[in-house]
């Protein structure tokens, strides 16, 4: 056996104009595979950020037409509640418990840097179950007998203090920062009982525009100051993996339920760049498909053209095994050129790409590219897998 | 492998024409040690007879047998192993590769177990040695067809199968190529069934079989 003279015997016609042809196909091919896995790692990224800001959460509340202004705001009874619940992209429901006692909050001069009574202003609470605050657990905490209470402001409401109030009435200007720092007085009062608490703000919220209190506080005020009134809620706070469903707009839309606009807004924008993104990936799929099925034609062809030399060669006494492998291993060779080719390519269209997204005011987090090379090098195991299967197959068809 | 058994075997292609000879539709052993050549005129099967042996073709019905194994039992690539170590076949189409040369032929077998001064030998004796660093392709049939003669000869093998092994020899050289076959064959206590269009003049001590 002549190892040497059987890899030239079944190498000698490869056609270097072909063989390129396949190798730099299947580098394009692995490359726009690579760009995009980065370029969705990169953009998913970006839209989780959003997340953190609520982008999943949906307050709604029933319309409020003529006829309520007489029996008062309309309520979600438990049957709509389930109903609700039993769609497919509703993932979690909360309730809002309105407070029904009087509330008054003032700051004074003590505690402010101003002198007598800084403000005094009546004020309602609303509260959700705790798994849909977006604090820390330790700061929003409350137990009967517990003088400070703390409260969840939303931030609109500070910007408009800030911006609209305090500046038209010469009032001094609070950052977020130091009102948390600040301590102001609540007055409760109802069901002939008063009592006064020192209200602490735990915390800003941009997912929901109520002033909150931690949700055992809200039971054990309700109860003491207005004891009875136990009533269904008029607000929901939905979790809801895309807020933009057309099952869930729909239900709302025919239950003439509303719902904060921008959110649904986003949540299209996100669907839509979601189906984008999905036809690129099905067009990336499809050309790195062809570029396989190219490496692979070409392989079987070179097989192929030596069918007399792989035919002799197993009557001499060799086995498939034999010829099998100097073709397998010229193909991994090819392999590892087209991969190398791609991770250069790659690396310098990245380079462009996160160029072009800062210059639109887009800061890509950079991730490195491990998933990237994951994939590549996963595609390309793949391929030799696939290839070393259909060598063997056309040998075998070959030799007998 | 002591015996091939054929047993009511016929190729497909000829059976509804079996004849009357004496392999197909048969219960014929060929037995290692012995010479056997197959005479019969064109498109009788004689080539199809070599290569159900060497177990390249198994459009056949019946059964053959080596020693107690059926070779429809055998895979592709067990029956390759067998003819690297046990079944030297001189194709009627010879079989080299053009490109290559007389030695590089030679030494394209799985295992040869001449030497280099053995092989030389026999190409002197077969009057081709000068020709041996030529490209196959480039050498006249007769010439290729002792090229094709040696790589068989020089590789191990229990049975030796020649299909018209010197269709392109004149007198002398079919003579002399006879006599080498005749000797390596006896050397290694090896069988040999050959075929023939018809002439059997030059196959002394040959068991004559009409297909």
């Amino acid at each position: 056996m002549n190892p040497h003279l059987i890899k030239k015997l079944l190498l000698s016609k490869t056609r270097p104009g072909q063989l390129w042809l396949s190798v730099i196909g299947s580098g394009i091919g692995l490359c726009i595979m690579m760009l995009g896995v980065q370029l969705w790692v990169d953009v998913r990224s970006l839209m989780q950020e959003k997340e953190m800001l609520g982008r999943n959460y949906v307050v709604i509340s029933k319309k409020i037409t003529l006829l309520h202004s007489l029996s008062g705001a309309p309520r979600f009874s438990d049957p709509e509640i389930q109903e609700l619940m039993a769609l497919k992209s509703v993932d979690d429901i909360g309730k809002f418990t309105p407070s029904r006692f009087k509330a008054s909050m003032s700051m004074n001069a003590q505690m402010g840097s101003m002198g007598g009574q800084l403000f005094k202003t009546d004020l309602f609470f609303e509260s959700v179950p705790n798994r849909f605050v977006d604090i820390e657990a330790d700061a929003w905490q409350w137990q009967p007998g517990d003088p400070h209470v703390p409260v969840i402001v939303p931030s609109e409401f500070i910007k408009q203090y800030n911006h609209a109030f305090a500046s038209g009435q010469n009032m001094p200007v609070i950052p977020e920062n130091l009102l948390k720092s600040l301590r102001f007085e609540l007055l409760l009062s109802g069901n002939e009982k008063s009592d006064r608490y020192k209200g602490v703000i735990a915390g800003f919220s941009n997912r929901i525009q109520a002033i909150l209190v931690p949700e055992p506080f809200m039971q054990y005020a309700n109860s003491r100051y207005a004891p009875g009134g136990e009533a269904a809620p008029s607000r929901l706070i939905l979790h809801a993996e895309n807020p933009a469903s057309p099952e869930l707009l729909n239900h709302l839309k025919e239950k003439q339920i509303e719902t904060a606009e921008d959110k649904v807004k986003e949540g299209k924008t996100r669907l839509l760049l979601e189906v984008v993104m999905l036809l690129l990936a099905l067009l990336g799929a499809f050309i790195v498909a062809l570029s396989m099925m190219g490496f692979l034609q070409y392989n079987q062809l070179l097989a192929y053209r030596s069918a007399y030399e792989i035919q002799t060669l197993h009557r001499l006494g060799y086995t498939q095994g034999n010829m099998v492998l100097p073709y397998f291993r010229f193909a991994l060779r090819n392999l590892g050129i087209a991969l190398a080719l791609s991770t250069g390519l790659f690396a310098a269209l990245e380079a462009g790409i996160v160029g072009l997204f800062s210059q639109n005011g887009f800061n890509l987090p950079l991730h490195g590219w491990p998933w990237s090379l994951l994939c590549a090098f996963l595609a390309a195991m793949l391929m030799g897998w696939l290839c070393y299967r259909s060598i063997k197959n056309q040998v075998g068809r070959l030799a007998n | 492998m002591q015996l091939i058994h054929f047993f009511n075997v016929v190729p497909e292609p000829l059976a509804d024409s079996p004849g009357s000879g004496r392999i197909w539709l048969q219960n014929r052993v060929f037995f290692k040690g012995k010479h056997y050549v197959v005479t019969a005129g064109s498109g009788r099967g004689k080539t199809t007879l070599i290569n159900i042996i060497g177990g390249t073709r198994s459009d056949y019905r019946g059964d053959a047998f080596f020693d107690e194994t059926n070779l429809r039992n055998i895979t592709p690539n067990d029956f390759a192993a067998i003819r690297a170590t046990s079944i030297s076949v001189i194709h009627q189409d010879l079989r080299l590769f053009p490109e290559l040369t007389a030695r590089q032929n030679i030494d394209m077998n799985p295992l040869n177990d001449r030497d280099a001064a053995y092989i030389e030998k026999l190409a002197t004796r077969l009057d081709i040695l000068q020709q041996f660093n030529k490209p196959c392709g480039r050498m006249s049939l007769g010439q290729q067809q002792r090229v094709a003669l040696i790589r068989g000869l020089v590789r191990p093998f229990e049975w030796l199968l020649l299909d018209e092994p010197f269709s392109h020899l004149d007198a002398i050289n079919a003579k002399n190529a006879m006599e080498v076959v005749a000797e390596i064959a006896n050397d290694r206590g090896a069988g040999i069934i050959a075929t023939s269009l018809g002439s059997t003049e030059l196959l002394k001590d040959f068991e004559i079989l009409e297909l």
